[in-house]
């Protein structure tokens, strides 16, 4: 017994752990995964505008030189292809056709360069920038081909016969050339390999978050279930009528296992929120109908506290798109947080209104949700935190140990999510008000800034 | 012809679920075929003279998942008719979706209600499933309407 409470606790605690780090890593994932992009962005952008600027300079020189006008031409299509790529990263963000063009650009001119000669000065530089480039480009094993392929092309032409090509160069510049690209090769290549590593290691994160969601939401939920309808089962008087103090036992059980579920639920709302999973189902739902239900249950929960709740409906809503269960965490939330802070005798109002007050400029109206209470009230200083994650106020800490501080915070990502809107009024000592508003139109989710 | 009772095939591998949900729905009144695995409930079905009137099906079964079990009912043309309601704990969208997608009527999330609404639920399911059991073809079930960023992973 001893050693299963012990086992248990510790489970307990591992579990714990696990949720934090996971929590932690999904965040940190989502950050670099962001930074790297902004910084390829960024590069390739700088890359090619230098190249623009150093080509067409070049080219408009030799054609003013009127020495070569075929290498002073060709230098300006170089630069405009160097300004086209420019362009296309930084308007489309298309970062893989910018790649494209611009390996494209840089290799052939490469090629060009060592046939006719000027890889003295500001040429050298862009034989070496290329191995770092086709790096930074693609993974360490497709970098290294292409490097190789370009010393490979270089040693091919150097090699041909002078019948065939007349190289510009002494054959000492050509093999200090060669060596010095293959150094450079060598270090990007190594520096790639961890960087890759590091994306790997991302990508497995990733994954992994992923199967812990689906594992966990089947893995957790199938015992909750069972010792709910079990319980279920018990209480209904199905099994044989229990005496008055089992019929206790059992409540007890089946209320400990019901906040389990919520708080199971919140966890992997949290998780699919930080993953930019949440899972939203759209359909028609009678807003009025599903208040009523989710106050009656919360009301249910603190029958010991005599609380005056009364409720103002309109008389006619009109069914919204709405997702049942992110609606149903919204009103459980913010009731359950009323009539739990809100001391014996208190009043607790709740109201549902249809205001013409636009959420954003395409609604047609919204949908404003009220919850009045004459509770605790939050502390003016704290106020500013309030949606923070595990955020819970001083003054109801000392009232109630039991809540997770995931509550608003989870109300406020989700509405943030799908269009809607959360805010409040509060004083210390005299109660608060929270109002959460929803566009007539119903749940949306939020369109995302730039693709994935 | 038409029974007392409507019948339900309930396939569920858990043990401790499969019991309480028979217990409840014979309490309820309906007539009840507990499977504990997908290939139970499939004999049954090759064996049964009449075929249940709904089948409550669990996703994860041990032998086959939930998918493979419709694939089997959508592949013989006398099953085809029997609507399938999917109750698990499991819900992305994409299980949603294919679940859907190949015929399944109705997903319910286990851990969001209790048995007793759960059983309320099958009650109006099977008695509208048999007004509107004509498809063999498309049904009319509403598709989740967003999901815009399906990830690979």
């Amino acid at each position: 017994m001893l050693i299963r409470s012990r086992y248990n606790r510790l489970m307990l605690k591992a579990q714990a752990i696990a949720m934090h780090k996971l929590l932690g890593g999904l965040r940190q994932a989502q950050n670099n995964r962001d930074t790297v992009r902004t910084e390829q962005i960024y590069f390739i952008c700088t890359y090619s505008f230098i190249g623009c600027l150093a080509f067409a300079l070049f080219g408009l020189q030799y054609l003013a030189k009127d020495e070569k006008p075929l290498v002073g031409y060709l230098e300006l299509i170089f630069a405009l292809g160097f300004l086209v790529s420019g362009l296309l990263v930084a308007y489309t963000r298309h970062i893989a056709l910018a790649k494209a063009v611009m390996l494209l650009v840089t290799s052939s001119f490469l090629m060009v360069m060592l046939v006719s000669g000027g890889i003295q000065g500001t040429g050298l530089f862009w034989f070496f920038v290329f191995p770092v480039l086709a790096f930074f480009f693609t993974n360490a094993k497709r970098g290294l081909v292409l490097a190789l392929l370009s010393v490979i092309a270089t040693s091919v032409v150097w090699a041909l016969p002078d019948s065939m090509v007349d190289l510009p160069h002494s054959d000492i510049a050509i093999r200090q050339l060669l060596i010095v690209y293959i150094v450079v090769t060598v270090g990007v290549f190594l520096y790639q390999l961890y960087r890759d590593r590091t994306e790997r290691r991302e990508k497995a994160i990733d994954l992994a978050k992923s199967e812990f969601l689906t594992l966990a939401s089947h893995q957790l939920r199938t015992p909750i279930s069972a010792i709910g309808w079990l319980s279920e089962l018990l209480l209904s008087g199905d099994m044989g009528k229990l005496n008055h103090e089992q019929k206790e036992h059992v409540e007890h059980i089946y209320a400990s296992n019901q906040r389990l579920a919520s708080i199971v639920d919140a966890m992997l709302i949290v998780s699919g929120l930080e993953l930019k999973k949440l899972d939203m189902r759209i359909e028609l739902v009678d807003l009025v109908a599903v208040s009523r239900k989710q106050l009656a249950d919360q009301v249910s929960l603190h029958s010991d506290k005599m609380l005056q709740v009364s409720e103002k409906y309109p008389d006619q809503l009109p069914k919204l798109r709405l997702d049942p269960r992110l609606i149903k965490i919204i009103l459980q939330n913010i009731f359950s947080n009323a009539l739990k802070y809100t001391p014996k005798n208190g009043e607790v109002e709740v109201s549902i209104m249809q205001t013409d007050q636009q959420i954003n400029p395409k609604s047609k109206g919204s949908i404003l949700i009220s919850v009045r209470d004459t509770g605790y009230g939050i502390s003016a200083d704290q106020q500013a935190a309030v949606f923070s994650k595990l955020f819970r106020a001083e003054n109801i800490k000392r009232h109630d140990t039991d809540g997770t501080g995931l509550g608003l915070y989870i109300v406020k990502e989700v509405l943030d999510e799908v269009g809607g809107n959360i805010w409040f009024e509060s004083e210390e000592g005299k109660g608060s008000t929270f109002y959460v508003m929803l566009p007539l139109e119903g749940m949306k989710r939020k369109k995302k800034d730039k693709k994935g | 012809m038409s029974k007392e009772n409507p019948t339900i095939m309930v396939v569920e591998d858990e043990t401790l679920l499969l019991q309480a949900i028979t217990k409840k729905l014979k309490l309820s009144g309906l007539d009840v075929i507990s499977c504990a695995s997908g290939q139970q409930a499939i004999d049954y079905l090759d064996n049964l003279d009449e075929l249940p009137d709904a089948v409550w099906l669990d996703y994860y079964l041990k032998d086959m998942n939930g998918l493979a079990f419709m694939q089997t009912l959508k592949d013989n043309p006398k099953w085809t008719a029997i609507p399938v309601l999917v109750v698990s704990n499991s819900a992305s969208p994409d299980k949603v979706n294919n679940m859907l997608g190949l015929g399944a009527k109705k997903y319910i999330l286990k851990a969001e209600y209790r048995l007793d609404e759960i059983i309320i639920m099958i009650k109006d399911f099977i008695q509208n499933g048999g007004t509107n059991q004509q498809a063999a073809g498309p049904t009319e079930i509403q598709l989740p309407v967003e999901n815009g960023e399906t990830t690979n992973g």
